[in-house]
């Protein structure tokens, strides 16, 4: 049974290609979750957000109740974008003065377009909705877009972590030169030795001798912030790794059908996985043909039978459970039940 | 920002100016060893400092970079170093018509 | 004669030309005003546009342009006896190269800092930046190749500063650490270096070290050129803060300490002059006073380098226009008499004439080593330190200057080829361009014959291009000055002087290596006649269009204009 193969792991990952019931799964996983009584909050960080379809009901990028113990989260990518834009346009249009307050906007719009930013804004808000969901849920259901979105949403902290620790690096180093000039003065006077040798004639924001003057301090605050930002988010994706990386915290559940190009798929997205530290756990295999139902199923579930040999022989050790084509369209909680049943 | 360039005060404004005085000796003497020193290490400080205005910057100078989202929120920070900047490589007016400090 | 009256008359001419000569420059030729504004102010950084007090500024000035050159010079040139050097220090220090320094830091302030290569470009045109990089290639391939003569040379005739020399480059790398770490503060660090330094000498003369006569088949005199150019590759790659400026540090410590060592000697031991006032008896070989001597004392009596560290860094440094007059022209009086002291080290230190005449024996024989044994003797006679170890501390003080420049020319030479390389539309990494300077340099070295004969060969080219940076350097002041129709003559006469006498003594040595065979030094003789032919041709047709050009709006004027305009207060009167 999958439910107790994932045990008491408080996020669980459904990935896999577009289109074989991938968002049924995790439905149905989130719902069984629920039904025994955790708190569960289910995600989509699918593009196509077909979690309100499934349930019946709008749901948006808020946590809205689906099933009592059970809510859901359709992530909204450029909600995200735009708070995040917001913030720091705020702050600029302080900095600057009122007739340019466009052309901060029209800076702005470039990041918006930027490669990879789409991706960031839903790595941002889905780190943002696990970190808030520790204290309100027991379990994150999280349903993925198609493979590859994943693997490189997953892959992106480690890139920017690398990227901050760059960064962070430069910082270090230029606060060690500012720290070897304040030193330069030490043992001299304690008042800033300039102050009396260079004519100190205004303050309009002049960046005078960098010795423990205002200039400097206030240098030295604008490098405490960048410090501080990039340490934020050096953390935030560290506990995101951790988090995935962790076996006896997250798992992962690939879904797939008994064709070939999505077993295809699924060796590679567990090497991915694998490279990335993140195990999968389990697989299902998705609306398998069922026997004896006609000669024309009857030949498919041969052709599956096919499939499913090269999956395990390429992933032998991976429990995997099947489930049968279903009649009806998974749609509602009552069929969401029944699949949970048959997970 | 204004049309004169930051910390620009007229010469021969306020009266502590009108001959800065023999610092006396041991002032001198530190100034002049300490001074080329300290412009050796603010030179350093400047160059680090410009390196990373130029990745959270590259976006706005034509640079693709993936890490732009994340250089968003650094932006507000660096922001104003970059009038700074362009004035000290010679460029009087902003190089770029997105960004117009001047 | 009397070393100290000598001394007090040089000091005397000097100082009385500082009192009245530059303050007929800063007020009629130059018109410096107080209200002016200067690149310190205007484009305040913290960093290189720092505004600072004149006198302070003076020192950062005086002992960046200080160096192993208003020694080597002045040493070389009292063969020809101590008059003609004794006038050409003074006179050219009042009207060369207080001009000079002055005019150059006037003319980068008036220009928004910027240094002397982009000045080129601005007043001579497009060909005018060209050919301030060919000259400045010149000339700091000169000096790279003429200091590791110099230091190689040092190094074996006075072994015992071997151990100092080496070390002194451990003590610099551990003072750079301290202050970069903050190990101790400024004043502890400081003396705990100058301490290691002296310890350091007091060991070298105890040990001293000699290569063998061969090294690898290279005579003791290469080997050491070889070392050295290695060291300062290495050296020119490494950040500022790393070694070249902790080395920078101890040398301007150093520079006030043997300072006052040896005018402390003279005072005390007041040593007779022994030298010929003028040598009616030259050694046979020895090139013609006039104008081998206008070009073997360079620093002291006006030099080129100057007027870049003035239009480089000084000139963005400065708090008031009027400043400049200080700053500049009291900066080439330091250097004048710099080179007053090694004139008398090099002339008083010797026991009779003839013991004189022995160093002096042939052209170039008699230099730094001169110096360095002369100077010895007058500081034990006044402070009574053992001759060793005065000649070891005086080797030592030698060497480390010519050290720090041949440091500094190398890193500045790979910018230069980086730039020339970019202007014919190559790109060469910072390795490649530390190659191909110090290649060029180290083949020049031992084409000159670094085995330790011809290596002075090299000094008066060296000092031609110097003369002719500080030709193009004049040339530019006095476009400036033409343009604003004030009266260029001040600039114009050493203009004409130098570049005059420096194509002459070009010409001279051209026949000198022509008859000697050395090929090499007769083709790089060549091309630094064509540079100076160049720069010849450009200063006259752009003096001449000059008038015609209309009046030169610097950026200063231009800023001025502007708040005038803008309804700010009204820009203050002229000094």
């Amino acid at each position: 049974m999958l439910l107790e193969l994932i045990g008491g792991r408080e996020v669980v990952f459904v990935g896999g290609k577009g289109g074989v019931g991938k968002t049924s799964v995790a439905g149905a996983l989130a719902l069984s979750s629920a039904e025994h009584g955790r708190r569960v909050l289910l995600v989509s960080t699918d593009p196509a957000h077909s979690l309100g379809h499934l349930f019946g009901m709008p749901v948006g990028d808020g946590f809205t109740e689906v099933v009592p113990g059970l809510d859901a989260c359709e992530l909204d990518p450029e909600r995200t974008m735009d708070i995040h834009l917001d913030a720091a346009e705020r702050t600029m249009r302080r900095l600057m003065p009122e007739h340019l307050g466009a052309e901060v906007t029209k800076h702005l719009t470039l990041a918006r377009e930027a490669p990879g930013a789409a991706e960031a804004a839903v790595l941002e808000r889905l780190a943002d909705v696990l970190e808030g969901a520790r204290q309100a849920y027991d379990r994150v259901v999280v349903d993925t877009a198609p493979s590859g979105h994943t693997v490189r949403l997953l892959g992106l902290p480690q890139v920017v972590t690398a990227w901050t620790s760059g960064l962070l690096g430069r910082q270090q180093r230029s606060a060690r030169f500012a720290e070897a000039m304040s030193n330069l003065d030490r043992g001299h006077t304690d008042a800033d030795p300039g102050a009396e040798l260079v004519p100190r004639r205004g303050r309009r924001g002049a960046r005078g001798r960098p010795s423990g003057s205002p200039e400097q301090e206030d240098r030295q605050a604008r490098d405490a912030e960048i410090r501080d930002i990039l340490l934020r988010r050096q953390a935030r994706f560290t506990h995101l790794r951790s988090l995935v990386t962790d076996p006896s915290r997250s798992a992962f559940v690939v879904v797939l059908a008994a064709e070939r190009l999505p077993v295809q798929e699924t060796v590679e997205l567990h090497e991915h996985l694998r490279r990335l530290g993140a195990s999968v756990d389990g697989l299902v295999v998705n609306k398998r043909s069922p026997r004896g139902q006609g000669e024309l199923l009857d030949r498919r579930r041969a052709q599956e039978e096919e499939h499913l040999s090269t999956l395990t022989a390429a992933l032998p050790r991976l429990p995997l459970t099947q489930v049968p084509l279903l009649a009806d369209d998974v749609h509602g909680v009552a069929s969401l039940r029944r699949l949970g049943d048959l997970l | 920002m204004t049309r004169e360039p930051e910390g620009w005060v007229p010469p021969g404004a306020g009266a502590a100016n009108a001959a800065a005085p023999f610092p006396g000796v041991r002032a001198w003497l530190h100034e002049v060893f300490a001074g080329r020193y300290r412009h050796t290490f603010a030179r350093a400080q400047q160059d680090e400092e410009d390196v990373v205005l130029m990745l959270v910057l590259s976006e706005s100078l034509g640079v693709p970079n993936p890490m732009s989202f994340y250089a968003v929120e650094l932006m507000p920070v660096v922001y104003d170093r970059f009038h700074a900047w362009h004035r000290r490589i010679g460029l009087h007016r902003s190089p770029l018509d997105r960004i117009s400090c001047c | 004669m009397s070393s100290i009256v000598l001394a007090l008359i040089g000091i005397a001419m000097i100082l009385t030309g500082y009192l009245l000569y530059s303050r007929y420059l800063a007020n009629k030729v130059y018109v410096l005003e107080s209200a002016a504004v200067t690149p310190a102010h205007a484009l305040n950084d913290g960093v290189d546009y720092v505004p600072t007090n004149k006198y302070i500024l003076w020192g950062h000035h005086f002992t960046s342009v200080a160096g192993a050159a208003p020694i080597v010079g002045p040493a070389i040139a009292v063969i020809w006896g101590w008059l003609p050097a004794f006038l050409w220090v003074t006179l050219g220090t009042v009207f060369f190269a207080g001009a000079h320094d002055m005019g150059a830091l006037w003319a980068s302030s008036r220009n928004r800092g910027r240094s002397m290569g982009a000045l080129s470009g601005r007043y001579i045109g497009a060909r005018g930046s060209n050919l301030f990089l060919v000259v400045i290639f010149l000339l700091l391939l000169m000096v790279n190749a003429a200091f590791a003569v110099v230091i190689s040379g040092l190094l074996v005739s006075t072994p015992s500063a071997v151990i100092p020399t080496w070390g002194a480059i451990a003590v610099a790398l551990v003072i750079g650490q301290a202050l970069y770490r903050g190990w101790a503060s400024l004043p502890v660090v400081s003396v705990v270096g100058v301490v290691a330094l002296y310890a350091l000498i007091l060991l070298g003369d105890q040990v001293p070290v000699s290569l063998p006569e061969t090294v690898l088949g290279l005579p003791a005199a290469s080997a050491w050129i070889v070392i050295l150019f290695v060291y300062a590759g290495v050296a020119s790659v490494l950040p500022v803060w790393v070694l070249l400026q902790p080395r920078d540090y101890i040398n301007g410590l150093q520079l006030f300490l043997a300072l006052g060592l040896i005018y402390a000697s003279v005072i005390i031991a007041a040593p007779d002059i022994v030298a010929p006032a003028v040598n009616s008896a030259v050694p046979e070989g020895t090139p013609g006073m006039i104008p081998l001597l206008f070009v073997t004392i360079a620093c002291g009596a006006i030099s080129g380098f100057h007027g870049m560290v003035s239009s480089g860094t000084s000139s963005k440094q400065l708090d008031k226009e009027t400043d400049a007059r200080f700053v500049g022209y009291f900066g080439a009086v330091g250097e004048g008499l710099l080179a007053l002291g090694a004139i008398v080290a090099t002339t008083a230190g010797f026991a009779t004439v003839s013991a004189w005449r022995e160093t002096y024996n042939e052209f170039g024989a008699g230099s730094v080593g001169a110096f360095v044994s002369g100077g010895g003797a007058i500081v034990q006679e006044g402070l009574g330190l053992p001759e060793t170890l005065s000649a070891t501390i005086l080797a030592t003080t030698a060497i480390l200057f010519a050290a720090t420049t041949m440091d500094t020319g190398v890193r500045l030479q790979r910018f230069v080829v980086q730039e020339i390389g970019e202007v014919m539309g190559l790109t060469l990494g910072k390795g490649l361009a530390t190659v191909i300077a110090l290649a060029v340099a180290l083949g020049l070295t031992f084409g000159a014959g670094a085995d330790g004969s011809g290596g002075m060969l090299i000094w008066p080219l060296f000092g031609t291009t110097n003369q002719l940076m500080a030709g193009l350097t004049l040339s530019i002041v006095a476009i400036m000055l033409l343009r604003r129709g004030r009266n260029a003559l001040v600039v114009m006469v050493p203009l004409v002087f130098l570049l005059a006498m420096t194509v002459y003594a070009l010409f001279v040595q051209l026949g000198t290596f022509f008859s000697d065979e050395n090929w090499l030094l007769f083709g790089l003789d060549l091309v630094i006649l064509v540079a100076a032919i160049w720069v010849i041709v450009e200063s006259v047709s752009a003096m001449r269009s000059a008038k015609s050009d209309g009046p030169d709006h610097d950026w200063a004027t231009e800023i001025q204009r502007e708040r005038s305009s803008a309804g700010t207060e009204s820009s203050g009167t002229a000094s």
